[in-house]
């Protein structure tokens, strides 16, 4: 079976529903117009005393006979042809009602297996993979009981279990004895001794729920003292096709067979055959109360009853299979059908709708003024528009328009993700959108923000000036001024070199500039303060408190660009010229 | 691709709403604001095998049910011999052809009747032919 995208089936389904709500509908409600009657009324009457005769011919539909015409019963002369009697407008009344009971059936019918086979395809058969696991287990295991069949088996006691009236009805012991059971974590036991520990050919799963039980209790009333060395040896007896392993923990947990195991054999060999009769009777009752609930749970009553009936087994073995096979069955059809789900479900729409509409055409009176046929159609479009926001509520919970947050999808949250990357690549960490840790984002921002005073204009700049006028000083320039004005600068930012000497114009600048802010502004004053510094006959030097990394392309454009505008790019602590001379 | 789905759901409900709810409020302006309305298409008056016969034709041009109460010619109502029919209801958009048959001594020739339809609403609808 070809797996196929979701959304594009979805993107299908609402199609075909739009297809069926504006046009489908639409073409029912025409096909389901009623016929048209000619009506023509012969009345006669005097003018002046002069007899005159009156016919009056016009043509109406047949919804409207029932209420606009009269029925002439008084034998005059005036007389209707096509009047609706009232046996006329009876039975058509009586169409409408069995119309609408139709309708209303059909569209409950409908309703009902819609939501059946939706439950059914949304899991509601959460015991079925135990019945799976109770059936093999009994059918593959017949001598070796690990722990898994009493699982198993306790899963059965459970399915049973959730349904308390139904178990009203069992006898107290019945009830008693499986609440002990699920209370207790039992260890498999075998089949009931028959002499000193030897096998049985009994089934494994019997003892293991009530059997072992019964035989825990008997046992537990002969034994007083307990021993973790005898119980193993005991549990080494009683099977010897067990796992070690699963022998020791058994002992263990059956510490209470531990003191006397050869009594514990007498007595079970004593009484087993009563309680075997019980046990039958009550595993014959556990089936049919799990007969009467669900297949898995069916299953596996007949499970239980095929481990405790020894002499009907393979008859059960055989039901069992069967039951089995029915089990899976269903579900292989059930992960079939499901990915048809929403075709199904439309064609069922269809039908309903054509279905009503086709029983409801017929009928001749209008109800609250409007077609029968009409409100069918009406209905059905309400039906098919309701399935389809119950197949999508969860885009249209993503549109926003209830009342609770919208929900990230995965895309959108690694699309975030990216985007945050990216954000924190281009421009400084901590500026893109946590939206996930505000104490964190809060705490990256502060950081962020004392950083970067320090990188614009902060220690960084003021340690580049600092170098840039000692820098100066030894370049034997006495009067060396801050940011002053300078006659045409048409900088965007209104910004002036950061020093100012007899012979050279100094920018300062960390050389870890970044942001796309950042370089715009760089590359606004490496175009204007060249001109100035032509203008103005003095040198300028681009003073940078480190190298730029190499990665930074656009800064080192910057820096290319001025060196061919003649600038000198020195480099702190001391003024290296590690880029060449312009 | 789930928005795009989520809006054609929304957009399909809207439709479906708006259709709904300007049938209903359609309704409330045609109860209140209907108007009533006759259109007469054609007329005639002719005399065959010795009866006079007068046409009309018209058509229910208002909003609603045209509802005739009477039926006049030349100012005098038609009185109905047995049990009336009227009122009689015309649904929307009717045609309807009145057909008036009397003597020739009763609609007698080269005289003008004026056939008037009056509806509840208390309006009369007049065409006149003239009798050949």
């Amino acid at each position: 079976m070809a797996v196929k995208d979701s959304s594009a089936e979805k993107v299908a389904t609402i199609s075909m529903l739009v297809l069926l709500l504006l046009f489908l509908a639409p073409l029912m409600l025409v096909r389901c117009q009623p016929d048209s009657t000619e009506k023509d009324i012969e009345i006669d009457c005097t003018w002046k005393g002069a007899p005159v005769s009156a016919n009056l011919k016009w043509t109406e539909t047949k919804e409207n006979t029932a209420a606009t015409t009269k029925t002439d019963s008084s034998g005059s002369k005036s007389s209707q042809s096509g009047t609706t009697t009232n046996a006329q407008a009876k039975t058509a009344t009586n169409n409408t009602q069995q119309a609408l009971i139709i309708t209303g059936v059909a569209a409950g019918g409908a309703l009902v297996g819609a939501g059946a086979l939706m439950k059914k395809l949304e899991g509601s058969n959460p015991s079925g993979q135990e019945t799976k696991q109770t059936t093999s287990t009994s059918a593959t295991t017949p001598s070796s009981q690990t722990g898994t069949s009493s699982t198993s088996t306790r899963s059965g006691s459970d399915v049973l279990m959730q349904h308390p009236d139904e178990l009203k009805s069992s006898t107290q012991s019945q009830s008693s004895t499986q609440t002990q059971q699920s209370k207790q974590s039992q260890p498999n036991v075998q089949d009931p001794p028959k002499g000193n520990g030897s096998t049985s050919s009994l089934p494994v799963i019997a003892p293991a729920t009530a059997g072992q039980l019964w035989m825990q209790q008997q046992m537990n009333s002969q034994s007083s003292k307990q021993s973790e060395k005898s119980s193993t040896q005991v549990g080494t007896t009683q099977s010897t096709k067990q796992a070690t392993s699963s022998t020791s923990t058994t002992s263990k947990n059956l510490g209470l067979m531990a003191s006397s195991p050869s009594s514990a054999a007498q007595i079970a060999n004593e009484m087993w055959p009563q309680k075997q009769k019980e046990l039958e009777q009550l595993a014959k009752q556990r089936s049919d109360l799990a007969a009467t609930f669900s297949t898995p749970s069916y299953s596996t009553g007949m499970s239980i009853v095929s481990s405790l009936t020894t002499a009907t087994e393979n008859t059960w073995a055989r039901l069992q299979g069967f039951s089995s096979a029915i089990s899976n069955g269903i579900d292989r059809v059930v992960e079939a059908v499901k990915p048809y789900t929403p075709y199904i479900l439309m064609a069922a729409c269809i039908a309903l709708i054509l279905i009503t509409s086709g029983l409801a055409a017929p009928a001749e009176v209008a109800v609250g003024g409007v077609g029968l046929s009409q409100g069918a159609g009406l209905v059905g479009g309400g039906v098919t528009v309701g399935y389809g926001i119950y197949q999508l509520q969860y885009q249209i919970h993503n549109l926003g328009i209830m009342n609770y947050p919208k929900q990230p999808s995965f895309v959108s949250k690694h699309t975030q993700y990216i985007q945050q990357s990216t954000s924190e690549i281009k421009n400084e960490k901590g500026s893109g959108t946590y939206g996930v840790d505000p104490a964190k984002e809060q705490l990256d921002q502060a950081d962020i923000r004392k950083d970067s005073v320090i990188e614009t204009g902060g220690l960084a700049h003021q340690r580049a000036e600092k170098q840039a006028k000692e820098w100066l000083k030894k370049q034997g320039e006495k009067e060396i001024n801050g940011p002053i004005w300078h006659e045409g600068s048409r900088s965007y930012y209104r910004e002036q070199p950061d020093l100012t000497s007899e012979n050279y114009l100094v920018e300062c600048k960390t050389g870890r500039e970044r942001s796309t802010d950042e370089i715009a502004h760089f590359w606004d004053q490496a175009n204007e303060y060249p001109i100035i510094a032509e203008k103005e006959g003095r040198k300028l030097v681009i003073w940078l408190d480190e190298v730029p990394p190499k990665g930074n392309e656009d800064y080192w454009s910057i820096i290319n660009w001025l060196r061919f505008k003649g600038a000198k790019v020195l480099a702190g602590p001391d003024g290296e010229n590690v880029f060449g001379d312009g | 691709m789930d928005r795009i789905v989520s809006t054609i759901i929304l957009l399909s409900v809207t439709i479906a709403l708006a259709m709904v709810l300007s049938t209903y409020y359609t309704g409330f302006v045609n109860l209140f604001m209907s108007y009533e309305g006759i259109s007469f298409d054609y007329a005639y008056a002719s005399i065959k095998d010795g009866q006079a016969e007068i046409v009309v034709n018209f058509k229910n041009t208002g909003q609603g049910k045209l509802t005739v109460v009477a039926l006049e010619i030349n100012g005098v109502d038609l009185e109905p011999t047995g049990r009336s029919p009227f009122p009689l209801e015309l649904p929307y958009g009717t045609n309807a052809k009145l057909r008036l048959h009397a003597s020739p001594d009763t609609f007698m020739s080269s005289v003008t009747y004026e056939v008037a339809i009056r509806t509840a609403s208390g309006r009369t609808y007049t065409k006149t032919v003239v009798m050949p």
